[in-house]
């Protein structure tokens, strides 16, 4: 009724109501393409009311499949449906929008006489003024400038809105799923396991301390992976622990050895229970988890495996082929990290300590000689290794990613033993390039299958019988774990090299001291 | 078995969150590892656990382990280093910057 009557109001007082007044200036027709915009409206609210069936209805099935999910209901579209409801309500609305519209002089008088004083513009403003200021406390409150508080609120809204998901719900904690029996071997590892994680957090001060113990959890984290039929996860584990932990040697050089006893003892006990709280919450969690059973999408890679990729083993099959799209991504976010760091390494002074933490002076000597002949001996062999294990991927466990990380770990090695400045001479690689061709090959092999008529990133394969070698199985998901394997080394290293490289460019390129910082720290 | 598995996770978060609690840069980033530890287990648990059938196709074998969350976790593993490495270069940066490796950046006391 208010529309009909608001364009009656349009409509009349335009064309119908005399000539216009309390205008400044004169005016005058638009341009001819002013009005175009409206002409095409014009039309074609025409075309679409009198031709509905052949307009709309196609786009309008559309929507209404889309927004239910399912097929539409039963619909007719048509100009005329004889006297139906909608008829009526139309009727309606144009009778009453007209008799509003006629008695709108003692409308408007009601109006100005008690409503005008009713600003909706200045409520609105106060309103919008007063969630604002509302928004303001409570980010001060959260947010003093303080990570730690902020994590506090953080984890603690997280525990609250975790735990009121679970209030009213009579389900028992413990599902029906079997357990599998404990042997002696996986109770000692969780013991060593939680012995060590726990020693860390009360270590936590001496760094160096806490970095070695954190390597021990990392590896027996490794051989859970193993015990629970996960290879892959183990190989990848445990050359993702290495770089790790030479990763944060690295940084440890350039940082306190130890850390201060800062915070009060209320505030320490209040954190302790806030992460066994947290602790708690997780570990129900995956009880409840563990304890039912569950229906997999599985099955299908499982099945499809072998004849659809090519490939025995699944976990490579499905990173390489089957979700071939989302390790394209993964590859991305690696080499973007990697960038992200080579950037802020750029022109950062960090004043190396010419003393550790006892007060010694850091050994200026050269690398122990058996180490550095050794790690020479055993580059070749380690980077066979990779090209084995990258070559076995498809089938057995192993693949780029893990190839690429124990290749790292072997030319890192080098680094260790020998020094920063020995080694980057031998090894003059842009790893900016190395990160930019993987990601290339990777792309490319995607964009090849799209050329020829297939979907982005579809793999195929055959096999090759070569002499001596036998027979020997050719993917092209091969060439986009070529792609990935290369990222992998690519950023693994520009990160390490580069963090040594701060420290290099600080020291004169001929002394004793022109050496990688990690020496240094493993003699202590 | 699983009881194990579920108190590894437990320790690890709590281990993982308090640390991350802390006030200096480098126990932070300790933390953020656990919490990584913690994540990769309990997203490769909820593959349940299978002992000794690898999810490699072999005509002998009768059951496999769940594949799908093993190739989940093998990349969130790199992307963990990955994250790892930005952190404690960050964590430089912000020495280099401020002077010092408290983590609101305020000078030491």
């Amino acid at each position: 009724m208010f529309a009909v009557a608001y364009s009656l109001r349009f409509i009349h007082d335009v064309f119908f109501n005399g000539e216009p007044i309390g205008l400044g200036k004169t005016p005058h027709e638009p341009p001819r393409w002013m009005k175009a915009p409206m002409e095409v409206l014009v039309v074609l609210c025409l075309v679409v009311g009198i031709f509905p069936a052949l307009t709309v209805e196609p786009l309008l099935n559309v929507a209404v499949t889309g927004v239910l999910q399912g097929p539409p209901p039963e619909y007719n579209l048509a100009i005329w449906h004889g006297f139906t409801p909608a008829l009526w309500m139309s009727l309606l609305a144009l009778v009453g929008g007209g008799w509003l519209y006629s008695g709108r002089r003692p409308l408007f008088a009601f109006y100005e006489r008690y409503l005008e004083r009713i600003e909706a513009k200045v409520l609105y403003e106060g309103l919008l003024q007063r969630l604002f200021a509302l928004a303001g406390v409570l980010t001060r409150w959260f947010d003093t400038g303080s990570l730690q508080r902020l994590l506090v609120v953080t984890i603690s809204a997280f525990l609250v809105l975790g735990v009121a998901g679970f209030i009213g719900a009579a389900m028992p904690l413990t599902g029906p799923r079997g357990l599998l029996p404990v042997d002696g071997m996986s109770l000692l590892a969780t013991m060593i396991l939680l012995a060590t994680a726990i020693a860390t957090v009360i270590l936590h001060r001496q760094r160096l301390v806490a970095l070695v113990l954190i390597g021990v959890v990392g590896l027996v984290t490794t051989l859970i992976f193993i015990k629970f039929s996960a290879p892959d996860l183990a190989l990848t584990q445990l050359s993702v622990e290495v770089v790790t932990v030479v990763l944060l040697l690295l940084a440890l050089y350039f940082l306190p050895q130890h850390s201060p006893l800062e915070s009060a003892p209320v505030q320490r006990i209040g954190h302790g229970l806030l992460a066994v709280v947290a602790g708690g919450g997780a570990a129900a969690l995956a009880w409840a988890v563990l304890t039912r059973p569950y229906d997999t999408i599985a099955g299908y890679f499982l099945a499809n495996s072998v004849p659809g990729g090519g490939g025995a083993n699944v976990v490579n099959v499905i990173l390489v082929d089957f979700r071939g799209y989302d390790t394209l991504g993964e590859i991305s976010v690696l080499a973007l990290a990697a960038l992200g760091i080579y950037a802020m390494l750029e022109r950062l002074h960090l004043d190396s300590p010419t003393r550790d933490a006892d007060g010694r002076l850091w050994d200026g000597e050269l690398h122990p000689a058996i180490m550095a002949t050794l790690a020479r001996l055993l580059l070749p062999l380690a980077l066979l290794v990779s090209v084995y294990i990258f070559l076995r991927g498809h089938n057995r466990p192993g693949g780029g990613f893990i190839a690429g990380l124990i290749t790292a770990v072997a030319l890192i090695t080098q680094y260790l033993a020998n020094g920063v400045g020995w080694t980057h001479a031998r090894l003059p690689w842009n790893m900016h390039l190395l990160i930019g061709l993987g990601l290339l090959i990777a792309a490319f092999t995607g964009l090849a299958s799209l050329g020829l008529g297939y979907p982005f990133l579809t793999s195929t394969f055959g096999h090759l019988h070569w002499p001596l070698v036998g027979d020997f199985e050719l993917a092209s998901a091969m060439a986009f774990d070529l792609g990935v394997y290369l990222v992998v080394v690519g950023a693994t290293l520009l990160i390490l090299i580069h963090l040594g490289l701060i420290h290099q460019n600080r020291l004169p390129k001929d002394g004793g001291w022109a050496k990688g910082s990690v020496q240094s720290t493993d003699k202590r | 078995m699983e009881l194990l598995i579920v108190l590894i996770i437990g320790v690890l978060t709590a281990c993982g969150v308090y640390l991350t609690l802390r006030g200096r840069t480098f126990p932070v980033v300790l933390g953020l590892t656990f919490l990584s530890y913690a994540v990769n287990l309990f997203l490769f648990a909820m593959g349940r656990l299978t002992v000794g059938q690898p999810a490699i196709i072999d005509p002998r074998a009768a059951a496999y382990a769940d594949p799908v969350p093993q190739a989940l976790v093998l990349t969130a593993i790199v992307i963990g280093f990955a994250m790892t490495a930005f952190v404690i270069v960050l964590a430089l940066k912000a020495r280099a910057e401020l002077g010092n490796d408290h983590v609101d950046g305020r000078p030491a006391p």
